[in-house]
């Protein structure tokens, strides 16, 4: 559908109301007309390689670019796994388990198989032991976390399938459990699990750089403090649901997903299938956030009742049903400890980190990722750093929106913060004092480039920072109720890289037109748009040439997962190198069509191509060719020889892995608080993110990136909490009341700034925005509560309860 | 236990034979394909199921449509005029106020009894007006900006 208007066009200030300027600045159109008119400012730390080409080069990156799908969504057509319904589908509801943890004793679902519509059941006794979801029972016989899944219909429809989950018989032997990971780490605490030695899970993830106790007695001023954050819960929108249907000895499944391919791998696995019969789709995913990257229950449970039966299954879990199954932000103790020359040079830095795993994650490396940014971020020559996960009787951790670093971020931040003011410095330059702009200290690599120098600095100067803070000694200083401060942070971060698998094709058809194919989850980045400009800018044509595939893994590659903020540059990178093997072939095609229409040896080399358009570059009265000429010529020029050439391109590309660098991104966040000190109500009032981004591709959507994380961190910060009853591990948050996420009236201005640092890998220099934006904020907004009202607040979220408690104390 | 009921939806009317209980939301969904309208909760605690009833917004998931027979239901697929789409969906398409895209279609039915009340809200009215809807993904700040610009168009 046409477009009425456009409504990205440059502001014009002047004839614009003050109304009408504070609501362009309280929408982050100000920014996005500031980056148009001004481009984005280069970063000034030497990078890996030569500064990123301004945007005016480009014909299509840098440019606002409206989603490609955006009126498909609008008008309701975007087709999501919920809108999958299937003829002759039976739907499905599980039992789960209401106790933290028990023994099934004895299990009768004969009642309930014998209810009228019944077509399907399957408890842990028809799922042999082996046959995992990740590490998860597809149905549990010794349930490890109230909501654990035990037994599951399939009937003609969800009220039937519900009728019947009443009529199964359920006899538990109780087992003690454990919520609190730092009581579970201790000896003689209770077993989440009968079959664990201890709830301590594998080796502790250590490192050692340089000497820390020789470093603490170098210090001048230590400072330390014990930080603990929360579980969160993604929520995102559309619920996890999957929708099987067997042909024959193929499996196909609608999910919401976030990485289709992995679900078909693991799938077919877990049945003894090969993967490449199991077809796995996913066109539109309502949200992720981390939570529709593995494979769960219930992926299986619809596959296993789908074959049971023979027909198709559909499994929506509801809302409690995803609070229980999904994965969480998982909670993190922290005690970290940092040693400082008089002039603020970091010497040393301790830090122990306990993770809290929930039944069904293993290992240390979720506290090992709370660890990276502070062992990354700052020059320190002296390191020591410990961490471990704990099994509890809880939902499982996983990845959510930075997975550990948002935790660990705010514990070194807050601490930053502590250190500059017992320096007597201000925090923009103790941290500007510090920063690692080399590489990584322990694999020696550089990085592909960091523009952190220019984040906290063009923040500082954008935020007013030198007049809004105005020094220790004005700390708790505003009279009456309503208290306001600034606070500030830095950020690193070990997202967002350009990491494997990385495999794309881009077509260019018969008639000139271009498809992508990749299997990328589309998810509100978007995606598919990223990736259509960069084949854009990367062929010289148009962008309503373009097309990009859906997820589905029957038709396209293994592009890799949508998480980690790594679309932009690793399914961009793939992308890129496609579109880069395809107009090498197109210019092949293009010199064949040339020289037979001139009757001379016309080589690739010699053409350019722009907006879908291939000119001779020596001889501009050659009227130029487009892309449709080119193919359709029937010769290609390989080699200097011609050959002759089918009227389709398939241009491929295979990424390799990063040997040869670091990767990380980083960000400067101001924020303004009011604390309420009568109500302990915490509202943020401004805030500015300024992200080091290698280069922009898509202004609009980089700027929208930033305004979704600013908020889900705000909540993260000030009111999310999903939390566990330790008398009866029962989860007393697991709703969208109570579990209390920001919403339109408690949104501030947020600012959005870029900095473009060239990063060396990335495709034109760009990296990822999704977590970052996520991590700017939690530790600022505890800085600036504290400059506003004198309390510093380590535990999150810093709700009204905390603050109250803290003014008292 | 099934009812035969009659309901208007986006202009047209129609007749279904369906279970007493089903929600408006299952009715529209499931026996009218209409699977624009979605759901995050279906508890009335996210907004995502929001369509219109005589012009003013109520949860499909809360309504039993056997109350709402003979009422004029519209849902996102009827906010279109025919290929035209209204100016709250240009908005919202062009300025990436949807990004995920699924909570929009219960943004958007918010939005407009909104503006066919007020064609002109303030920036408080744009607030009150859809403070029951939860994007997970926007930060809200689009979604302000698309409303206020189709009051505009
Ligand atoms: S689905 Fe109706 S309010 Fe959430
Ligand atoms: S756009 Fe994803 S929930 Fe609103």
């Amino acid at each position: 559908m046409p477009a009425a208007k456009s409504y990205v066009t440059p502001l014009d200030y002047e004839k614009m109301t003050p109304e009408e300027r504070e609501w362009a600045v309280l929408t982050g159109r100000a920014d996005l007309d500031r980056a148009m008119k001004e481009g984005t400012p280069r970063s000034t730390t030497p990078p890996a390689s030569p500064p990123a080409q301004p945007s005016a080069d480009y014909a299509v990156v840098g440019k606002p670019q409206k989603d490609l799908e955006g009126y498909r969504i609008v008008t309701g057509k975007s087709t999501f796994t919920v809108d999958v319904y299937l003829p002759d589908m039976l739907y499905v509801r599980v039992l789960r388990s209401p106790l933290p943890h028990a023994k099934i004793t004895s299990i009768d679902t004969s009642k309930a198989a014998a209810l009228p519509g019944v077509y399907g059941i399957i408890t842990y006794k028809d799922i042999p032991a082996q046959v995992l979801a990740g590490l998860k029972p597809v149905m549990a016989s010794e349930p490890a976390l109230v909501g654990d899944p035990i037994a599951a219909v399939a009937a003609v429809d969800e009220t039937v399938a519900e009728d019947a989950l009443n009529l199964i018989n359920v006899q538990y032997q109780q087992l003690p459990f454990i919520v609190d990971p730092i009581a579970g780490a201790k000896s003689g605490a209770p077993l989440a699990l009968s079959n664990l030695q201890s709830n301590v899970s594998g080796p502790d993830f250590k490192v050692v750089r340089g000497d820390v106790n020789q470093g603490f007695a170098s210090a001048d001023v230590t400072v330390e403090h014990t930080v603990n954050t929360q579980d969160q819960q993604h929520v995102a929108l559309e619920p996890h649901i999957a929708v099987a249907r067997w042909d024959n000895d193929v499996l196909t499944m609608w999910t919401s997903s976030q990485y289709t391919h992995a679900i078909a791998r693991i799938v077919a696995a877990t049945l003894g299938m090969p993967y490449s019969k199991v077809r796995v789709i996913s066109a539109f995913t309502g949200g992720g956030f981390g939570d529709k990257t593995a494979v769960y229950p219930y992926h299986l449970v619809a596959a296993l009742l789908a074959k049971k039966t023979m027909r198709p299954v559909r499994y929506e879990l509801t809302r409690l049903d995803v609070f229980y199954e999904g994965s969480h932000h998982f909670q993190v103790v922290q005690d970290i400890k940092l040693g400082f020359k008089k002039d603020g040079t970091l010497v040393a830095l301790q830090a122990d980190s306990t993770a809290r795993l929930g039944a069904y994650s293993r290992g240390s490396g979720l506290a090992g990722d709370t660890l990276s940014g502070a062992r990354l971020e700052y020059n320190i020559p002296n390191i020591l750093l410990n961490g471990r996960g704990v099994i509890t009787n809880t939902s499982s951790a996983g990845a959510r929106r930075s997975v550990g670093e948002a935790s660990g971020m705010f514990a070194l931040e807050t601490l930053m913060d502590v250190a500059a003011e017992k320096l007597g410095m201000d925090p923009v330059d103790l941290r500007l004092k510090n920063i690692n702009e080399t590489g990584d200290p322990e694999s020696k690599l550089p990085w592909t480039s960091n523009g952190l120098r220019d984040c906290i600095t063009n923040g500082a100067s954008a935020f007013n920072w030198k007049s809004r803070w105005q020094g220790w000694a004005n700390v708790n200083k505003g009279a009456g109720p309503l208290k306001t401060g600034v606070g500030f942070m830095a950020l690193a971060s070990n997202k967002g890289s350009k990491s494997p698998p990385m495999t794309a094709v881009v077509e260019i058809n018969v008639d000139g037109s271009v498809r992508v194919v990749q299997g990328a989850a589309h998810i509100g980045g978007p995606q598919r748009t990223t990736f259509a400009i960069i084949a854009a800018e990367t062929l010289g044509a148009n962008l309503d040439q373009l097309s990009v595939s859906e997820p589905d893994t029957a038709f396209t590659t293994d592009t890799g997962i949508v998480a980690g903020s790594r679309a932009t540059k690793s399914v961009g990178s793939a992308v890129k190198a496609a579109a880069e093997d395809a107009r090498a072939q197109l210019l092949g095609y293009a010199a064949a069509k040339f020289s037979k229409d001139l009757s001379r040896t016309v080589n690739p080399q010699d053409l350019a191509v722009t907006n879908g358009q291939i000119s001779l570059q020596t001889d501009s009265s050659v009227k130029p060719i487009t892309f449709a000429d080119a193919v359709n010529s029937g010769f290609i020029i390989v080699d200097g020889q011609q050959v002759p050439a089918a009227a389709t391109i398939i241009g491929r590309a295979v990424v390799p892995p990063v040997t040869q660098y670091a990767q990380q991104t980083y960000a400067a966040a101001f924020y303004e608080v009011q604390v309420n000190v009568q109500t302990g109500v915490v509202r943020v009032t401004d805030a500015m993110q300024i992200h080091d981004v290698g280069k922009v591709i898509n202004p609009l959507q980089l700027t929208n990136q930033v305004h979704g994380g600013s908020v889900q961190g705000t909540g993260f910060a000030l009111t999310e909490d999903y939390i566990y009853d330790t008398a009866t591990g029962i989860p007393v948050s697991s709703n969208l009341d109570d579990y209390k996420m920001l919403m339109i009236n408690d949104v501030p201005k947020i600012t959005a700034l870029f900095v473009e640092s060239n990063d060396a890998v990335g495709p034109f220099g760009a990296k990822g925005i999704g977590e970052p934006a996520f991590m700017a904020a939690a530790a600022a907004i505890s800085n600036a509560i504290y400059y506003a009202a004198g309390i510093r607040l380590t535990s999150l979220p810093m709700n009204p309860k905390r603050v109250l408690e803290a003014l008292k104390a | 236990m099934k009812t035969i009921l009659h309901l208007r939806v986006n202009g047209q009317d129609h007749e279904v034979y369906v279970a007493v209980h089903k929600t408006l939301l299952e009715v529209l969904r499931e026996d009218l394909n209409l699977t624009g309208t979605k759901h995050g909760c279906e508890l009335g605690e996210c907004g995502t199921c929001t369509v219109l009833v005589d012009g003013e917004p109520v949860l499909s998931c809360l309504a039993l449509p056997i109350e709402l027979q003979g009422r004029e239901i519209t849902t996102v697929e009827g906010l279109a005029d025919g290929a035209t789409p209204h100016p709250l969906q240009t908005a919202f398409a062009e300025l990436g106020a949807a990004q995920c895209g699924y909570c929009t279609p219960g943004v958007l039915m918010a939005s407009k009894t909104l503006l066919d009340h007020n064609p002109h809200p303030s920036r408080d009215e744009i607030k009150h007006a859809l403070a029951g809807n939860l994007c997970r993904c926007t930060g809200y700040a689009k979604i302000y900006e698309a409303v206020e610009l189709a009051s505009k168009t």
